[in-house]
């Protein structure tokens, strides 16, 4: 007979978990093993490097075991981004297969929703599939035809307000994405001419499938309206749902996920302090989040932190919207935290200054250490006075890791090395198949010309395997060697194009193939796609360094610091973090000065622009093993300094450096 | 849930002459109820190709992997189809099952959960077969995950299978395959690894394995018999002497992992020689522990080929009773067997004939009083309704008896050569058997051609007006020489209303009953047929209804084999000592009629047997004469007293 899920049959299987996931001699700590033993609806409020992960980690390991479950149901594991599904598949290695097979589900609340909910509504309303669910198409396909208004309109965020056009799927009307009617900003003149165009434009993209993310959970609640009788098959078919970083759920799909799994075990794993995506815009009568209700539901807390130190801990105890008085560090390391201020005309010296405070600490010497420089926003501010992260570092490559079509073939060869985490063939292999495509394209060579339909991968591999076996073979063999030379391309370092960022032979016979073979095939022009070819990668003009690493040299070491913004490290461990304090409307660390030492007032914490720092310095100092540094700069002619070493508790809690 | 639909496009001999499938329209389209389906149908009727449509696409619980060939595409007679395409609808699902199909399970109007999974396949320019089964609610569909369709498998018992090779040991054994996927064998590794079967069977190992182990001790006194030791030293000296080398053999028994024991085993009953007809019992049993014991969510279908081809009769209806009450299941059988189709509900009837397929609960124009009334006269002998490609329908033993022999002596060949039926329904209730040939509003027509030979049953004047027969009936006078005759008051009245203006109320007194005259009689008889005018509504291309005047007997005396009729009347009588009095060659049909009414009349049966003979013996003696034996059969042909069944044979036999 199948072994039944209790919690001595999980009990059983816990140590096996452990050797696994934890290093050697490690367990999981009390709090952790009630979590992974617990087999009823509760939630788990975890401090920031608690090992939740590896706790839900192990629960998943441990339940595999007992698959496939009697009753034919499985398990639902919901991120919010594909990063956390990879981690996830990372730490479970080939056991955890099984979870990524029917009729279990892993993956992000996104792709759940969309897959299981949008989609299908979307079909039995309009019988074809939902092309894209991507607010940036989304958008630009409103916009396309909306522009020539932009000039009759003359608002200046005209076009942008379209980003928040929605439809109501229950009742078909325009509303915004806070569910209230949909006003245009426009000015008297061809009213009523723009807000036709706007509503057939915002008709053709719903009938063509194109919607924005969060019009998947209108569908999806529409879904459920209309077929009740759902919610309890999706309880049958998951037995368990589990949600990591629960605290990024918002309430559309918090209320989502309660209705669609009634009568399943529910277990949402998260930290309220670590809100920090901006899509949850929590309005003041929004309070059905999971970070609202958590509290108040039956919860497991687990309070000890093995990722940071007992002087960290105090540090940043009080720099949370949600202040844990159980909040411990772990007592391997204590390096005090470090407050680094500097004067505006100083701010290059912040991440030299860095590399010496690691070096200091005997932190530089080993290639395991890792240290990174986070600050909040990235983009470069008009004004040069207001920093952001390229202000401390200019060399700051901010890549568009979701932009797929280029305007040069040598941006397509430079796209595998962007997006770093890529060491498969296919993605290259693709990325190389969509440039022959977007030459034919330019060349204007369509799978159907009356249309102008350009081709898809699948439609023109067809075309040739059906038309021209030959050419096919011959395509499908030097794209493999291309993507292959590609991925490995800078790794060995007498190669001639070292400093390139792709490899020149490869780019010299693509180059080579579609004038002499590939261009022939189909009759197209050649001196059509010129431009393409001769399209340079800007970044590799300036020199720009794609991997964001600053380089420090201490006494001849070589010091790595990657660059990054904070919500690009959420959920990872640094061996020292420097938390560079950015502008946006104000200097975080004025927003923030109170909670440094003894913690905000009430009204800081109504006020949401605070609030908003607050988590996200929460989380970037949540990060180091070892060290953290927070650097401020000091505005011109104020003693701000002053001010805060007026402060009682700062002595006692930062190191504090200034540069003069 | 349960498979509801079956759709196909081009697939064998369901297809049409182009490649384009239209979805809307396939070329054949069955549905299926909840539980027992029965298939019924002659050889080639299409029975296997619905079953292997499915295998095709749902796949079985044995694994293997049916494919599609070259001639699973539509053969127009002139070149195969390139593309065809199987389609299955699920439905009444429950919240489990629909839970393990949420990504492809779609609704109805009805806001119910609809299934669909289809098979396109495609034979390429170069002859390859490309195929793809997809599911979905719209008509891209994705790819089913292999866990969620393996749940759609369906338990297959294939015709002419040889149930003693799949109940014993050996690596196909179904039984070890059935046994390791039952939740009793569903165990750890640790558990398996310490099964009380691999301890029993380590020790059996052993214990054989140490017979031929080589000793080294002398054997004791006790030991009477040698032991293996013998063959493995024989062995073991060849052995080394033929390579040179010094090698140990060594005698190894049966693996005891826990599957390799399950492999070892045998089903069967009390260790005798067991039939093979309980050996199948046996088979379908052990299949349908395997459908019980698996408690989560997944179609239950079980499909079997022939059941008769599994089972001696006397065993084809228990099963068949059996497995109608279980409400688990849903089962897809195909039948020749008359007796199987006659012992089952109409309900669950499928005829698949030609190109179509009609399960007769949607096919047939039947009430449900007619069903019923149906199910219980349906014996087995006359079940072969649904066999043939035409039917002739009478309503007694003579007719029975006597058409194929008109048949045989008018067509110059039997019925049966033609494919053609009889069927005696025994009463005068042919018209419900005649509906379940009757399509419905919106069904295709099943190819078969239905006669139906019956009596018009108007007896003659003569016949009524006998002194104890004497018949009353309503008449009025319209005063022209014609009359109102009617022998039912309300239909009087109406008919007298329709001609008469300013009517006296009082000839509707039940006195005015009057007894039928001579001069009534011509529009008694217009009367009496406008009463059975519902057979002009039986649709024309399949039916045709035929009947005389009065009776087969009355017709008979009256036609030109009156002399032989007289002949079998006259064999019959003594046959079975009748005393009635006995009509001469010159009277009258009605006289001669009359001897088969009333008290002491003479078998209509005993009588149509005896004609039979008689009709035949032209025929049957070789020496006789071909040029008299013609014209007999022209004078037959050309008799209109005969014409009512000479028409209906030629009907049936498709002859014009």
């Amino acid at each position: 007979m199948a072994i039944s899920i209790t919690q001595d049959n999980i009990l059983a299987y816990i140590e096996e978990a452990e050797a696994i996931l934890l290093k050697p001699g490690e367990h999981f700590d009390a709090k952790s093993r009630e979590f992974v033993c617990c087999i009823e609806s509760k939630d788990v409020i975890a401090c920031p490097g608690s090992g939740k992960t590896t706790a839900l980690v192990a629960k998943l390991f441990i339940l595999s075991k007992f698959m496939p479950f009697e009753d034919g149901s499985g398990i639902s594991v919901l991120t919010h981004t594909n990063v956390a599904i990879d981690l996830i598949k990372e730490k479970l290695g080939k056991q955890g297969s099984i979870l990524f097979e029917h009729p279990n589900f892993c993956g992000t609340i996104q792709s759940f929703v969309d897959a299981y909910l949008a989609q299908p509504v979307y079909v039995s309303m309009f019988g074809h599939r939902i092309s894209t669910i991507d607010d940036d198409i989304a958008y630009s396909y409103l916009i396309s035809n909306l522009k020539r208004w932009q000039a009759v309109n003359q608002r200046p965020n005209f076009l942008e307000s379209m980003r928040n056009l929605r439809i109501d799927f229950s009742a078909g009307n325009l509303i915004d994405r806070k569910g209230q009617p949909f006003s245009i900003p426009f000015t008297s003149e061809g009213t009523k001419y723009i807000r036709d165009e706007i509503n057939s434009r915002k008709a053709t993209a719903i009938t063509k499938g194109i919607l924005f993310y969060d019009e998947a959970y209108g569908l999806g609640q529409a879904y459920l309206d209309n077929f009740p009788l759902l919610s309890s098959a999706f309880s049958k078919r998951f037995k368990f749902v589990f949600i990591d970083e629960a605290q990024d759920t918002s309430s559309l799909q918090y209320n989502v996920i309660m209705s669609l799994f009634s009568d399943s075990v529910i277990q949402m794993v998260g930290d309220p302090n670590q809100t920090i995506f901006d899509n949850l815009e929590s309005t003041d009568d929004d309070d059905s989040s999971w970070t609202q209700v958590v509290s108040s539901k039956p919860h497991i807390s687990i309070y000890d932190s093995k990722r940071l130190s007992a002087p960290v801990v105090c540090s940043i105890r009080n720099i949370a919207e949600y202040p844990v008085t159980d909040f411990q560090g772990n007592d391997g390391v204590y390096i005090k935290p470090t407050l680094i201020f500097y004067g505006h005309d100083r701010i290059m010296d912040v991440l030299p200054k860095f590399a010496e405070l690691i070096s200091l600490q005997g932190l530089s010497d080993d290639c395991k250490y890792l240290h990174k420089a986070i600050g909040r926003i990235v983009k470069k501010n008009s004004d040069a006075n207001h920093f952001t992260v390229p202000s401390y570092f200019p060399a700051y490559y901010r890549a568009n890791k979701k932009k797929v079509v280029f305007d040069g073939i040598k941006q397509y060869l430079v796209k595998p090395k962007i997006d770093s985490h890529i060491r498969d063939v296919k993605p290259v292999s693709d990325l190389l198949i969509n440039s022959l495509i977007r030459m034919l394209n330019l060349a204007e060579i369509f799978d159907n010309t009356i249309k102008k339909k350009p081709f898809t991968k699948t439609s023109l591999l067809e075309l040739l395997i059906n038309s021209h076996q030959d050419h096919y073979t011959d395509l499908i063999s030097k794209i493999s060697s291309w993507s292959r030379k590609i991925l490995s391309h800078a790794c060995r370092s007498d190669c001639p194009d070292n400093e390139l960022q792709y490899p020149t032979c490869v780019l010299n016979e693509i180059i080579t193939y579609v004038e002499e073979i590939f261009f022939p095939v189909f009759g197209a022009d050649f001196s059509k796609i010129q431009s393409f070819i001769d399209c340079e990668v800007e970044e590799i003009q300036s020199g720009v360094h794609l991997d964001n690493e600053f380089h420090g040299s201490i006494d001849g070491q070589d010091i790595r610091i990657e660059v990054s913004s904070v919500h690009a490290v959420k959920g990872e461990t640094h061996t020292s973090t420097l938390l560079l304090d950015t502008f946006y409307r104000a200097y975080d660390s004025t927003r923030l000065v109170r909670f440094f030492t003894s913690g905000g007032s009430v009204s800081d914490l109504r006020n949401e622009s605070i609030c908003k720092a607050l988590r996200v310095a929460y989380v970037a100092m949540s990060r180091p093993t070892h060290l953290l540094c927070v650097a401020i700069p000091l505005p011109e002619g104020q003693p701000i300094l002053e001010y805060w070493q007026s402060k009682p508790d700062i002595e006692r809690l930062w190191d504090i450096v200034e540069i003069q | 849930m349960y498979l509801s639909e079956l759709k196909l496009w081009n697939f064998r001999k369901y297809g049409h002459d182009t490649d384009a499938i239209v979805l809307d329209s396939p070329h054949l389209s069955v549905n299926f109820n909840s539980g027992l389906n029965l298939l019924i149908g002659e050889n080639e009727s299409g029975k296997t190709t619905i079953i292997d449509a499915i295998r095709l696409i749902l796949h079985t619980q044995t694994y293997e992997y049916p494919r599609i060939y070259e001639d699973d595409f539509h053969f127009d007679g002139r070149s195969y189809r390139k593309k065809l395409r199987i389609e299955c609808i699920f439905r009444g699902f429950s919240d489990a099952e629909a839970g393990q199909f949420l990504e492809w399970i779609g609704f109805n109007a009805d806001k119910k959960y609809e299934l669909r999974i289809w098979l396109d396949s495609e034979m390429t320019n170069d002859n390859k077969i490309i195929s793809d089964i997809r599911s979905g609610a719209d008509d891209t569909g994705t790819r089913m995950d292999s866990n969620a369709a393996n749940r759609l498998r369906i338990t297959y018992l294939k015709p002419l299978r040889d149930a003693e090779v799949e109940m014993s040991a050996g690596k196909r054994s179904r039984f070890a395959q059935l046994l390791k996927n039952h939740s009793l064998f569903n165990l750890t590794d640790e558990q398996k690894e310490e099964h009380t079967l691999v301890d029993a069977s380590k020790q059996a190992k052993s214990n054989i394995e140490n017979f031929f182990k080589p000793t080294t001790r002398e054997p004791s006194e006790e030991e009477q018999l040698p032991t293996g030791e013998v063959i493995t030293n024989a062995i073991k000296q060849y052995l080394n002497e033929f390579s040179g080398e010094c090698k140990e053999p060594n005698v190894s028994a049966m693996g005891t992992k826990l599957w390799q024991i399950l492999q070892q085993l045998n089903l069967s009953v009390d260790h005798d020689q067991t039939s093979l007809g309980v050996l199948n019992l046996l088979y379908m049993a052990a299949e349908m522990i395997m459908i019980e014991d698996n408690k989560s969510p997944c179609l239950r279908l079980v499909a079997i080929e022939e059941l008769e081809a599994h089972l001696h009769p006397n065993y084809q209806m228990n099963v068949l009773r059996a497995i109608e009450q279980s409400q688990e299941m849903q089962l897809i059988l195909t039948t020749h067997s008359t007796v199987v189709g006659a012992s089952t509900k109409l309900d669950n009837l499928i005829i698949c004939k030609d190109k179509a397929v009609f399960p007769i609960i949607d096919y047939s124009n039947l009430g449900s009083d007619d069903k019923q009334f149906l199910g219980r006269f349906l014996e087995y002998t006359k079940a072969n309704l649904f066999f043939c490609k035409g039917v002739i329908i009478v309503e007694g033993d003579s007719e029975n008896l006597l058409v194929p022999a008109i048949a045989e002596i008018v067509l110059g060949r039997p019925l049966h050569s033609y494919g053609v039926s009889i069927v005696n329904v025994g009463s005068t209730a042919l018209m419900r058997y005649a509906r379940i040939f009757e399509p419905k509003e919106g069904q295709s027509e099943i190819n078969m051609k239905v006669s139906l030979v019956y009596d018009g049953d108007i007896p003659t004047f003569e016949f009524l007006n006998e002194r104890d027969k004497k018949k009353k009936i309503y008449a009025y006078d319209l005063g022209n020489g014609d009359f109102i005759v009617s022998s039912e008051l309300n239909d009087f009245k109406r008919r007298v209303a329709e001609s008469v203006q300013d009517i006296d109320v009082s000839i509707y007194n039940t006195e005015s009953k009057i007894e039928l005259e001579a001069r009534h009689y011509p529009r008694f008889k217009e009367y009496m047929l406008s009463r059975h005018d519902d057979l002009s509504e039986l649709n024309q291309t399949i039916f045709c209804a035929k009947k005389n005047e009065w009776t087969l007997e009355y017709s008979l005396a009256k036609s030109c084999l009156k002399k032989r009729f007289l002949r079998a009347m006259v064999k019959a009588k003594s046959q079975s000592n009748n005393s009635r009095t006995f009509p001469q060659n010159d009277q009258d049909a009605t006289s001669i009629t009359k001897v088969f009414y009333g008290d002491n009349s003479l078998s209509k049966a005993l009588t149509a047997q005896n004609l039979v003979e008689i009709l035949l013996t032209p025929f049957k003696t070789p020496e006789h004469n071909s040029r008299i034996r013609e014209s007999y059969r022209q004078k037959m042909i050309s008799d209109p007293e005969l014409s009512y069944i000479i028409e209906a044979i030629k009907f049936a036999c498709g002859i014009d």
